[in-house]
């Protein structure tokens, strides 16, 4: 028992402080020097440590210096309780989704197997939605607390493009479900390990495409990021945190970070194989025409992981890439497309995945 | 442990519900109302029903309270607004009711009604729940449709005829 | 299928993982205290509105529309919430033979909660600019909604 604790500790410190922290952090540079790279800029390089400058990945630690030691500004017309938590619960909504995606296949160590997964709840992805729908509590309560007409605006705005998209978040997950008779990640990646014909993998995006183009975006939409950052709109309508600065705002924004990898680990698992290797069983690889190539467990092990880490790299990257390329949605453009393109589309992906099931 | 946490999650679940009855500000009492809600789901989780403990996230955590918060903020009910309608006539109706409430619950409790409840079996994964629903509670689980259908569209016509004035404000 | 104690094992996890984040969260404010200046001044402590004179209360009337919204999704929610169990029995149902039964009952069920959305729809309530529906009923009526 003392083992299984130990062993839960040391996956909850590698996920939160490996994975997740490392990766947000490391996307707020990204972010900067990819919009530089888009836009014909240099981008951020101006943070250099003994005139050592590595492409500017030093401004990391800049940042993180700068938005730290700058004044927490609680302004007295705010509700003060309200207004402290608020950028808690988004980055605690963001951060503990996390803790039902396994990240590779089961290992054995010492005759024990190990999970690589803080939790297997069994009712898997449910999870993440519930706590996702907890990330609107960030938006309504900053938006409130400030009392400010900008920021309540804003919350408003919020509010209503998260309900809205949620619920074709979870119907395109429906079909999902559908497929793989499960709401548990793990059972959902095994299943995408099959292949037709020996050759193209069973992943979601072959066999929920529909799913999955519904998907994207409304899970973008969640993030709150362009194209649909209207609740913020950072540029000129500003948003539900504009009351806030220094290190509640650096905890927004580290929330918003989160919630990219978050979502990419969410996507590369329900539609893209999650750990899985194209063609790569226990024993190797085993290819459509009967040729195969063994390989040491380890190997194979450390190759998946390294197919999940990769794939989420990769979506982080197709998100930073969106952002820069996309203009904003006007927000009834916004709320047509959810409620009157997508959800209809959604409700359609159940019936005809259904329809298929059964014929 | 599990001790521990039945203990923890029932002082909040019960001081959430204090809270909505003590605070004056409309938000305060429905974050307490939250409260309740998260605290009733981690009960759920002791109970071993998981999926009930998710859908008490995401309908009452994530829908319901929003759309409480929702009608605050649209209807601006300021705590100094409220102060002076507070516990005016009604209150020996509210009170009464009150009562009426608790001496149900305690003739429940009292005739045994909760006994068989709790030691169901393994009956809360997704998979239990959905085979109890649509086996043996199909047609209560159409009817929810209607009822459903009913209170939505209710609910819109009544927004739709409330204020045609105030439009287009926000 | 987990045993019941494997699960409170993974809701206890679960638990674990969200004190460490809370934890992040607050041990990174707290050394940020130790470092930041506390300087208030008048400026600073007006409310911001783009360097104008704050006028008026931030209480204002909003939009009804946006409460709309609220109530056409909790029943879409209450929906989904439904459909996670069905799709996860479906296949067992299909394997049994009951496939047609089980299709049925939920295409009776999203079918009736597919009229909210009808109605809502065709009242224009999904709509966000609607004044012309106001000035013009009849016509609005007549062609559908604007």
């Amino acid at each position: 028992m003392l083992t299984l604790i130990l062993i839960s500790l040391a996956k909850v410190v590698a996920i939160l402080l490996v994975i997740i922290l490392p990766l947000a952090t490391l996307l707020t540079w990204v972010e900067r020097k990819q919009s530089a790279v888009m836009q014909d800029r240099l981008g951020a390089n101006r943070a250099d440590i003994l005139g050592l400058r590595v492409w500017g990945l030093f401004n990391i630690i800049a940042d993180g210096i700068k938005s730290f030691s700058k004044e927490d500004w609680v302004p007295p017309f705010a509700n003060r309780f309200l207004f402290n938590i608020a950028p808690f619960v988004g980055l605690f909504a963001a951060m503990v989704t996390f803790a039902v995606i396994p990240f590779g296949p089961p290992i054995h160590i010492a005759g024990q197997e190990i999970a690589l997964q803080v939790a297997d709840l069994n009712v898997g992805f449910l999870y993440i939605l519930a706590f996702g729908s907890m990330g609107v509590y960030s938006v309504v309560l900053a938006g409130w607390s400030s009392n400010n007409k900008y920021a309540q605006l804003g919350a408003m705005r919020g509010i209503s493009q998260m309900i809205s998209y949620e619920v074709v978040l979870g119907l395109a997950l429906v079909g999902v479900v559908l497929v793989h008779g499960s709401v548990r990640l793990p059972d959902i990646v095994a299943g995408q390990g099959e292949h037709w014909f020996g050759w193209i993998p069973k992943w979601g995006v072959f066999t929920q495409p529909l799913a999955f183009l519904l998907f994207l975006p409304a899970a973008i939409a969640e993030t709150k990021r362009v194209p649909f950052d209207i609740p913020e709109g950072e540029s000129e309508i500003i948003g539900y945190n504009l009351e806030y600065s220094g290190a509640k705002f650096a905890l927004f924004l580290l929330g918003e970070f989160i919630e990219i990898v978050v979502l990419s680990a969410l996507l590369a698992t329900l539609f893209f194989g999650g750990w899985q290797v194209p063609w790569l069983a226990d024993s190797g690889f085993v290819f459509g025409n009967g040729a195969t190539v063994e390989m040491a467990p380890l190997v194979v092990t450390v190759l998946r992981i390294a197919s999940f880490l990769l794939k989420v790299v990769f979506f982080c990257w197709l998100q930073l890439l969106i952002r820069w390329t996309l203009p904003r949605f006007r927000f009834d453009h916004l709320l047509r497309l959810g409620w009157r393109e997508m959800l209809p589309l959604a409700l359609l992906n159940v019936v005809v995945t259904a329809f298929v099931m059964l014929s | 442990m599990e001790g521990i946490l039945f203990v923890l999650l029932s002082v909040l679940a019960l001081g959430g519900g204090l809270w909505v009855l003590l605070r004056r500000s409309p938000v305060d009492s429905a974050l307490g109302l939250l409260t309740t809600m998260v605290a009733i789901a981690g009960h759920y989780m002791l109970l071993d029903a998981p999926f009930l403990a998710a859908v008490q996230l995401i309908v009452y955590g994530g829908a319901v309270i929003i759309l409480f918060l929702f009608v605050i903020m649209l209807l601006n009910l300021r705590q100094d607004r409220l102060r002076a309608r507070r516990l005016a006539a009604g209150r020996w109706v509210y009170a009464l009711a009150g009562v009426a409430v608790l001496f149900c619950l305690a003739g429940i409790f009292l005739a045994g009604g909760t006994s068989g409840a709790v030691d169901a079996g393994p009956s809360g994964t997704v998979e239990a729940f959905g085979e109890a629903l649509f086996r043996r509670w199909v047609y209560p689980f159409e009817l929810t449709s209607v009822l459903l259908l009913a209170a939505l569209v209710g609910a819109v016509a009544l927004t739709r005829h409330a204020a045609p004035k105030a439009e287009d404000k926000a | 299928m987990q045993s019941m104690q494997g699960m409170q094992f993974a809701f206890g996890v679960v638990l674990m993982f969200m004190v460490m984040g809370l934890l992040i969260g607050i041990v990174a404010l707290t050394l940020s205290s130790f470092i930041r200046p506390h300087n208030p001044t008048e400026q600073k402590l007006q409310i911001y509105e783009c360097g104008e004179e704050p006028v008026g209360s931030p209480w204002m009337q909003f939009n009804n529309r946006f409460y709309t919204v609220a109530l056409v999704f909790i029943l879409f929610d209450v929906e989904v919430v439904f459909l996670f169990p069905w799709a996860v029995i479906f296949n067992d149902f299909i394997k049994q033979g009951l496939g047609a039964f089980i299709f049925a009952e939920m295409a009776v069920f999203v079918g009736i909660l597919a009229l909210g959305l009808v109605y809502a729809w065709a009242k224009g309530d999904l709509e966000w600019v609607r004044t012309r529906r106001f000035m013009k009923p009849a016509a609005a009526r007549k062609g559908g909604v604007a």
